[in-house]
């Protein structure tokens, strides 16, 4: 018993980690329907914003705050700068995911031929460990886990109840028709692109605390998962990226606690693969409208 | 289907379709160098997660090729070094190669292609008739029967042998094992893990590791409840890094040995960031090819990494990094063959690689590219002792080394003790 409850104690912290960028990710696709797979990049480009400052004396959590603002700013200068050109020539869903490759592809590459192929690490130690029998957390991932909870919970909250919000979902159910009832689209689409950034700014510091190391292509090499819990959860749904990011953590763990831990994303990924046979929208989403890409 | 779902669905085809475009696309670097200069080829990843193999590689290629040239160069050729990324991958390193093969007139030789993607590539370099000298560790190549496929560095399984050695040597009793499931630490676990049983040496837990996970909270804790003496282990960086930062922070780490990974400086700054450089260093024991750094060849290498500080930056960093003083005696030792075959022709040199290296009587030891081009063209018969040692390859095109565990003290790598071939054929039940 003891064996499952840390293990499902542990999932919960790797679950609070990817729910950052698993709702980053959602949130904007819901919103813009652009499949931004550049948005490991502007993980790691925060990320090491906040290597940057931390290392210049920073605290690691003054610098986290830095890596979401930079990491909006990122997120919201790629939009404006590349994909809004595509958009407007009429690019199609495929094209831009094609865009969004080859952005990735160029931040990536352009990042370690900067940096150098080599590894990164906070200056922040994980502080006084909690202990609950074979469970141990440490101060930082309790602060970790605290912010995750406080940011979805946010962004849920602004979703509900904020008139951006309700023009956000008003803009992932039918673009055409919130431009019709006057929702200011143009800024609603930047400002999801700057939320999604932030949110992509501290999920990457996050995970690199959380993994101890970093290199120029960590964030797009967890990419994979953090889409993963979205879809699970249901492809833009913040509340449905956060069950899904739950549900990647403690699978992966429990398995690895008690099956083979070499197996553990395949345990993961077969999880996945069952709830989408039955449920192929994923456990939250609503969206199921016919849509393009929104200007 | 709706236009969400449709949406994704493409998404999705795309990533696909995009990835085994770029399995299909992959540049490499290689290009034919000025008339009537050699070239060797680095092939190895420079891009990805094993980047760092590459700049290896090289760290051991310049160096040589410093020597080489300083010394009149090979039959009156230049030689330089030519990067050529394999990315780590099969998919990548086989266009890469087949690349480079058709488009290189001057490629006499090839240092590289390592675990990940030796296989793939070994068997057209062969069908090309170049010589590679490759740091795979891959047992598949223990009886090799490629005629241009040589390997300096003892396989894996000698390797995995060695650390179980190592673990008795230091009296431990209760050793655990963590391997990394990707192909390079997957050499040596077998053997780590019957040596350690053969030895009578309680296993207490022995870990296969999903790489590049974002957590190994659980897969830590269970090691850590196993309370071993040492853990016997290799891994990349990146899940060295996150494992053992958990199991830090659940437990306490064992001592380590570890293999000549752990001497590679991306390692160290990974764990090193990890755990801490004071705990990573009291606790690592690396068990390496015993290569001291006292042989005459290892101080030329020293000197000539030092020189190349144009095209290997910060060169120190590869001073004691076993697998580019490897990539150096590659070298050398090509070039000496050609001298010796009086040919460049990589068909032609190829069999006299045995003739410049094998111990015989009469033979006249050389240390050094210009030691050896002056004897041979005095006619005499030379035996290269590199900077890892005699290098004696046996019927397979394998050379064997000697082990030693060794410590970092204060900036350097040391011998703490030997491990004898008696010991590790007790290991590996010899």
């Amino acid at each position: 018993m003891a064996v499952f409850i840390s293990a499902v104690g542990f999932g919960v912290v790797t679950a609070a980690i990817l729910a950052i960028s698993a709702v980053g990710f959602t949130l904007q696709f819901s919103v813009t329907n652009v499949f931004n797979l550049a948005f490991g990049s502007v993980m790691t480009l925060s990320g090491f914003v906040a290597y940057w400052l931390n290392h210049a004396g920073l605290n690691i959590w003054v610098a986290m705050a830095a890596a979401a603002v930079s990491g909006g700013l990122i997120s919201l200068a790629i939009n404006e700068a590349i994909y809004t050109p595509f958009i407007r020539h009429g690019l199609n869903l495929f094209g831009m995911v094609i865009v969004t490759i080859s952005v990735a592809v160029i931040f990536d590459h352009g990042l370690q031929a900067a940096v150098g192929p080599t590894f990164f690490s906070y200056t922040a130690p994980a502080g006084k460990a909690f202990r609950f029998a074979d469970f141990v957390l440490t101060r930082q991932e309790l602060i970790i886990v605290g912010i995750a909870v406080l940011l979805t919970i946010l962004v849920q909250v602004a979703l509900q109840y904020t008139r951006v919000g309700k023009a956000m979902r008003g803009l992932a159910i039918n673009a055409s028709l919130a431009r019709a009832c006057g929702v200011p689209t143009r800024g609603v689409i930047a400002l999801a692109w700057f939320v999604s950034g932030v949110l992509a700014g501290v999920g990457g510091v996050a995970l690199f605390l959380d993994i101890s190391t970093f290199t120029a292509t960590t964030g797009s090499e967890f990419l994979i998962v953090i889409i993963a819990a979205a879809v699970l959860g249901g492809i833009g749904s913040p509340r449905g990226a956060v069950l899904g990011a739950l549900v990647v953590g403690i699978v992966t763990e429990v398995g690895a606690a008690y099956w083979n831990a070499e197996l553990k994303d395949v345990l993961a990924f077969g999880v996945l693969i069952a709830v989408l046979l039955v449920r192929p929208q994923g456990l939250f989403s609503r969206l199921a409208t016919e849509r393009a890409i929104a200007r | 289907m709706t236009g969400k779902w449709k949406s994704f669905g493409i998404a999705v085809a795309v990533v696909g379709a995009l990835g085994i475009a770029a399995c299909g696309s992959s540049s490499s670097s290689s290009s034919s160098g000025p008339k009537g200069n050699l070239e060797f080829a680095v092939f190895h990843a420079f891009s990805g997660p094993n980047a760092a193999y590459g700049p290896e590689a090289a760290a051991g290629c310049y160096p040589a090729i410093v020597e080489i040239n300083a010394a009149g160069g090979i039959l009156g050729h230049k030689v330089h070094c030519t990067p050529v990324d394999s990315k780590g991958e099969p998919a990548d390193a086989v266009p890469a190669a087949n690349r480079m093969i058709a488009s290189s007139s001057s490629l006499v030789g090839v240092i590289g292609g390592g675990s990940n993607e030796a296989t793939a590539v070994v068997p057209l370099f062969q069908q090309a008739h170049i010589p590679i000298f490759s740091t795979t560790g891959q047992s598949s190549f223990d009886h090799n029967t490629a005629s241009y496929f040589w390997r300096i560095l003892s396989p894996d399984s000698a390797q995995g042998s060695a650390m179980a050695a190592a673990a008795k040597k230091l009296g431990i009793t209760r050793a655990a094992t963590m391997f990394g499931n990707d192909i390079a630490a997957q050499g040596s676990a077998p053997s780590a893990i019957a040596g350690v049983k053969r030895l009578g040496l309680a296993l207490p837990a022995s870990q296969t590791l999903a790489v590049g996970q974002s957590s190994y909270r659980s897969e830590a804790t269970a090691m850590s409840n196993a309370k071993p003496q040492a853990i016997i282990t290799e891994a990349d960086p990146q899940t060295s890094a996150t494992y053992f930062s958990e199991l830090s922070q659940v437990g306490q780490v064992p001592k380590l040995i570890t293999d000549p990974v752990s001497q590679e400086p991306n390692w160290r700054k990974a764990m090193g960031g990890a755990i801490g450089t004071t705990l990573l260093n009291k606790q690592d024991y690396a068990v390496v090819a015993y290569s001291p750094a006292t042989l005459p060849a290892y101080k030329v290498f020293t000197s000539e990494l030092m020189a190349s500080a144009k095209h290997v930056p910060n060169p120190s960093q590869w001073n004691a990094d076993l697998y580019s003083v490897a990539d150096y005696d590659s070298a050398i030792i090509m070039a000496l063959a050609m001298d010796a075959a009086h040919s460049d022709a990589p068909g032609v040199y190829n069999r006299y690689v045995t003739k410049v290296t094998a111990p015989s009587s009469g033979a006249t030891i050389v240390h050094t590219y210009a030691a050896g081009k002056a004897a041979l063209a005095h006619g005499k018969h030379i035996q290269y002792v590199g900077a890892v040692g005699p290098v004696h390859f046996n019927q397979w095109h394998n050379a064997g080394n000697a082990f030693a565990i060794e410590r970092y003290v204060n900036g350097n790598w040391k011998v703490y003790s030997l491990i004898t071939a008696a010991e590790i054929n007790a290991a590996a039940g010899f």
